[in-house]
């Protein structure tokens, strides 16, 4: 809902994303934070919001697969795994400079292989489709630690894993510490949040929340689902080969093991709590688990002292505990998420001081 | 030969354990249509509890099994209550993203209780083997078979005969005409919550009397039980039992002979990669209802 | 139109902060890597409730010189999470070791303050932790789970820190780098084995050659040791390399493993850095008539020790071999005797179970000895991590007394090439042999012997 006086003259007004000058300030604002935070936020909390930049990406993914198209994806975190990998490869036998132009590569590559995964999406869905793609995210795992005995090459480092050298533009710029790559993250997860944000208002966007929405009317209005659920595959997981490559050129060095079902799994527990099929309701859920787990990790260590019976240290089983109950107590009272909350704040604040 | 009929006989044993989690799966999904991705979950957490009795707290075995059972109970009816029943209604996702959460919590329960500890039922199952001329059968596997396949003729006389078990069948076909009949659908639910957390906590327990009790066992749950339920279909008891022994066969027969052409490894993968082939060419299972949607 | 110009106005400075960014990165940190700009109180929460021994330093004041530096060491390492209990020992054998050394004022000058970070087993935390203690500007680190040395060979050779790590897969020390890892690799411990067997078999007796098998597990510490160690046992006349069977690490069933194995019929089956999977595998293998003897648990006492003998009672190891680079607890050496002396004193924990506190005991003892070094050669008012990175490589035959003899060098990242071999006997471990003298000394690196076999290859 809009505020009251103001009306789009234009189509570019009625295009835009940005309405009012309180919107532009606000975007302002937060743009010039997220450039000034790595000047006070310390090392710790760089790191935290590093991982953080680079799981929205994976999530901003993850929005397009579940949130837009309806897809269920349980394999996220081993798409990931294939740009980290193909980037790791790339990059060592190119070298690092090449860094730009194999981005989109991994990112391509990873959507290629998530298109493979996700083809059972034609012919089932709901469960079925989670198990497809959870069966992915083993079987990729298993490939990648065993690709070099079928290939006969020392290119994937099998279960040793492999190094990566840090990111770098075209020799002229390394991003060789995190303060460097603060920036690199910020602003692929900028660009990836206005692609998955403008997503929506495209054609493909429309025919994808037909298909979530109910897919035989869909293809009865004459979406052809074949297409587009590939398509929204190719997407999401395109999303987590961004990610995928930005960690492992983050972390310069990526294993097998790093990729878990777990990570999946707390990627479609962040959609949930940010709100299925909103991009700033998926910023809301990233920024809002990250953090309820980074306070685990801080406060935890206190409960313990506090609580000395307790059989052991406890942050490890707060972080996970608390996640599992934000998520849940979140599906059964606001299963439309943080940016249902927000919507409803906006309306309040815009119709203040009348209820409606 | 020799080798072949040793792999087979385990793969057989195997998979009559693999049907007993799928079980629970499927009694669960037939009823309320929620896929309890948390089943191994349950599973490695009651074993736990059962270990809790019987080894640390010296309790007899039976009463061990006995006292977990009703702490199955409790667990299942409140979980149904308490998480599952206010999601009545909403997406599929919703149920697959709250079970995965059970599944995530419970893995921290087993780490604030019990450490992460490995452990190990002793005294329980004499750990020898029977020699059938080549073929070794350890009494293990033995047991867990026989007492899958009694709970699968219990339960199939139960589903088929009791009052009960008929008012499941009638709910997973059609919750309305159910209601019509006069059968409290939610209580239903909250009956296979029960009944499949105690098959978990059996199931559990052979599983940890077999191998080891440890927070993997959690996993069997997903990537050994969902196979063996798309194999046979989520809606059908028998296709638990029969997608459960050809998955058992297939894993074991597979990982023999496969993995020395690989270079090993592959016994988790072989189920998983059966999986996605039967989505791709039968997805509905071997026994499962083919759904046909309308608009 | 003034929104209009307002528009055009924040646009102009999205895009330009875009550009800006890189170039902000450039100019905002020129010497890159360690302390962060960061004036701000750094969040400092630290995880693990380590045991406060430390009584404050010695009662009677040491004539020390006249400043005293404190350093800090970090310690990475699953405070919580499933290794919580065997990390919690290893953590208190570390820190003993560096308050026994401030209160002894072991290296003259300089005091060391261990911070730790938590990683709770998982790979994507342990950077995290790094981050958090990094904070703290430590000049080394020291870490317990193998695999974080992996993850963080890198960062330590950006920046320019030495980690030294109980153990470690081939990634981290193959190139070489600023990890260095006190036990012996898994390739290694294997050429051990095969070299034990090969001298002691006693192949007038049996009338063939020793049969050998290899049960691994697919990760890195399992697969590695495979090639190698069939190569080296091409080389000898006593050893059959018969078969190396790959389970995956999340299996519990062993039955097409064993059954293979048991085709072999091999006399010694191998089993090194066992996951609790190894129970269930070594229950299947005494099910199926294989002698319990016959299994080899390598470095194992080191830490999953415990949960073996909880799972499966003590009388399924019996008779078996067990094998680690470090002392066991009932062997009776000086350096036992030292380490038994700081341990109660500093400690605050109850004598250990498991090999967990030699597993902190022992590479703290070794970064001791490095910082000792460099802070003889450039004093211990300035000794930085790179100093100690070098007086590391110069550590040769150092012999705690509590391990085998460690040795490093410029190419030489992997300190032990000697294993203990020990046999469990009524419930107790005993070493096979002579302690003064390891059973097995001087085992060739796993890059000769491949080097060997590689131009044994080409003359063919």
């Amino acid at each position: 809902m809009r505020p009251a006086g103001t009306f789009d003259v234009s189509y570019a007004e009625d295009m835009a994303i940005v309405r009012t000058r309180l919107q532009w300030i606000l975007v302002a604002l937060v743009v010039a934070f997220i450039i000034a935070l790595p000047n006070f936020s310390g090392l710790y909390w760089l790191n935290v919001i590093i991982l953080m930049g680079i799981t929205l990406i994976a999530v901003f993914g993850l929005h397009i697969t579940t949130g837009l198209c309806g897809q269920i994806n349980l394999g996220q975190s081993a798409f990931m795994a294939v740009g980290a990998y193909t980037s790791a490869i790339l990059t060592n036998a190119l070298g690092a400079e090449w860094f730009l132009v194999v981005l989109p590569l991994a990112g391509i590559n990873a959507g290629i292989v998530g298109t493979i995964f996700g083809a059972p999406s034609l012919k089932v869905k709901e469960f079925y489709l989670a198990m497809a793609t959870m069966a992915a995210q083993f079987i990729i795992v298993y490939l990648l630690i065993h690709s070099d005995e079928f290939l006969g090459t020392t290119l994937f480092g099998g279960p040793n894993g492999l190094g990566v050298p840090p990111a770098n533009i075209f020799g002229f710029f390394e991003f060789g510490t995190d303060f460097k790559m603060y920036y690199l993250v910020m602003a692929l997860v900028m660009i990836m949040g206005l692609l998955a944000l403008n997503m929506t208002r495209t054609r493909v966007g429309r025919a994808f929340v037909a298909i979530r929405d109910n897919d035989l009317a869909a293809e009865v209005m004459g979406i052809n689902l074949f297409y587009y659920k590939l398509l929204s595959f190719f997407i999401g997981c395109f999303f987590a080969g961004i990610a995928g490559a930005l960690w492992a050129h983050y972390f310069y060095y990526i294993q097998p093991e790093q990729f878990t079902l777990h990570n999946s799994v707390w990627y479609l527990g962040m959609l949930v709590v940010g709100g299925m099929g909103s991009v700033l309701g998926t910023v809301f859920g990233t920024v809002f688990i990250t953090l309820l787990d980074a306070l685990a990790y801080n406060v935890a260590p206190f409960i313990s002292a506090a609580l000395p019976y307790l059989p052991q240290n406890i942050t490890y089983v707060v972080g996970i505990i608390l996640f599992a109950i934000v998520v849940i107590v979140f599906l059964i009272y606001e299963p439309r998420g943080l940016a249902h909350r927000w919507r409803i704040f906006k309306a309040s604040y815009r119709l203040w001081p009348y209820a409606y | 030969m020799d080798m072949f009929l040793q792999l087979l006989v385990t793969g057989i044993m195997v998979g009559g354990l693999y049907g007993l989690v799928a079980l629970g799966l499927v009694i669960v999904y037939k009823s309320s249509r929620v896929l309890n991705l948390a089943h191994g979950g349950f599973l490695m957490i009651l074993s736990y509890v059962a270990w809790q009795f019987a080894e640390p707290w010296g309790l007899p075995m039976w009463l061990s099994i006995v006292l977990v059972m009703g702490i199955a109970v409790v667990l299942g009816y409140g979980v149904e209550r308490i998480i599952l029943r206010p999601l009545t209604g909403q997406p599929i996702l919703a149920t697959i993203i709250v079970t995965l959460a059970m599944f995530e919590a419970l893995e921290g329960i087993q780490t604030l209780g019990w450490a992460g500890l490995t452990q190990g039922y002793h005294n329980f199952i004499p750990s020898t083997a029977i020699a059938l001329g080549p073929v070794f059968i350890e009494q293990h596997y033995l047991w867990s078979f026989v007492v899958a396949i009694v709970l699968f003729l219990a339960f199939l006389a139960f589903f088929r005969y009791s009052r009960h078990g008929l008012a499941m069948q009638i709910v997973s076909e059609d919750h309305q005409v159910a209601r019509s009949l006069g059968i409290d659908v939610r209580t239903v639910f909250a009956q296979t919550w029960v009944i499949a957390l105690i098959i978990a906590a059996i199931a559990g327990i052979l599983y940890g009397a077999l191998h080891v009790i440890d927070v993997e066992n959690a996993n069997i749950g997903l990537i050994k039980a969902l196979p063996v339920v798309l194999l046979g279909g989520l809606e059908s008891l028998p296709g638990a039992l029969v997608g459960g022994i050809i998955v058992g066969i297939a894993e074991i027969v597979g990982a023999g002979y496969i993995d020395p052409l690989v270079g090993g490894g592959s016994a988790d993968i072989i189920p998983l990669t059966l999986m996605l082939l039967i989505l791709l060419i039968k997805p509905y299972g071997l026994f499962g209802w083919v759904r046909i949607e309308r608009i | 139109m003034k929104s209009r110009i307002f528009k055009i106005m924040v646009l102009g400075m999205l895009a330009l902060s875009l550009l800006a960014m890189p170039l902000l990165a450039a100019c905002g940190q020129k010497d890159a890597p360690a302390p962060a700009p960061t004036p701000a109180p750094a969040p400092k929460p630290s995880p693990a409730p380590a045991p406060k021994p430390s009584p404050a330093p010695a009662p009677k004041p040491t004539p020390a010189p006249a400043a005293t530096r404190t350093v800090k060491v970090g310690y990475i390492a699953g405070f919580t999470g499933p290794l919580a209990e065997g990390t919690k020992e290893a953590f208190a054998g570390a820190k003993a070791v560096f308050d026994w050394a401030n209160e002894t004022n072991y290296i003259p000058g300089l005091k060391v303050e261990m911070v730790s970070g938590d990683d709770q087993y998982q790979a994507a935390k342990v950077m995290q932790a790094y981050k958090q203690i990094q904070a703290e500007e430590p000049i080394a680190f020291l870490s317990y789970p193998a695999g974080n040395a992996d993850v963080l060979k890198e960062v330590m050779r950006r920046n320019k820190t030495p980690l030294v790590n109980y153990g470690g897969g081939n990634f981290s020390i193959d190139p070489p780098g600023w990890v260095f890892v006190t036990v012996a690799m898994y390739d290694t411990q294997q050429f051990a084995v095969l070299k034990w067997i090969n001298e002691n078999w006693d192949v007038a007796r049996e009338g063939r050659p020793a049969r050998f098998a290899h049960l691994a597990w697919d990760n890195s510490m399992g697969t590695s040791s495979i090639k190698p160690g069939m190569l080296y046992a091409e080389q000898l006349p006593l050893v059959d390399y018969v078969a190396a069977e790959v389970a995956p690490s999340g299996t519990m069933d062993f039955t097409p493993y064993i059954t293979r194995l048991k085709q072999k019929d091999p006399d010694f089956i191998y089993m090194a850095l066992v996951t609790p999977p190894a129970i269930s595998a070594v229950k299947t293998g005494i099910a199926m008539g294989i002698p319990k003897e016959k299994f080899m648990y390598f470095d194992y006492v080191t830490f999953m020790w415990g949960a073996m003998l909880r799972a499966v009672g003590n009388e399924v190891v019996e008779g078996a071999f067990v094998g680690t680079s470090f002392y066991h607890y009932t062997i009776d050496t000086p350096g036992m005797q030292k380490f038994w002396g700081i341990w109660d004193k500093y400690s605050g924990l109850q004598r250990p179970v498991g090999l967990a506190a030699l597993v902190g005991y022992n590479p703290g003892l070794v970064l001791l000895e490095g910082m000792k070094r460099a802070a003889a050669t450039t004093g211990a008012d300035k000794i930085t991590g790179e100093d100690i990175y070098k007086a590391l490589q110069t550590i040769k035959d150092f012999n705690p007394g509590t391990m085998v003899p460690v040795t490093f060098g410029p190419d030489i990242r992997d300190g032990a090439r000697e294993m203990l071999i020990y046999k469990v006997k009524d419930g107790k471990i005993y070493l096979v042999g002579d302690v003064d003298k390891p059973i097995d000394g001087g085992n060739p690196h796993p890059s000769e012997i491949l080097a060997a076999a590689a131009a044994a290859a080409a003359k063919k």
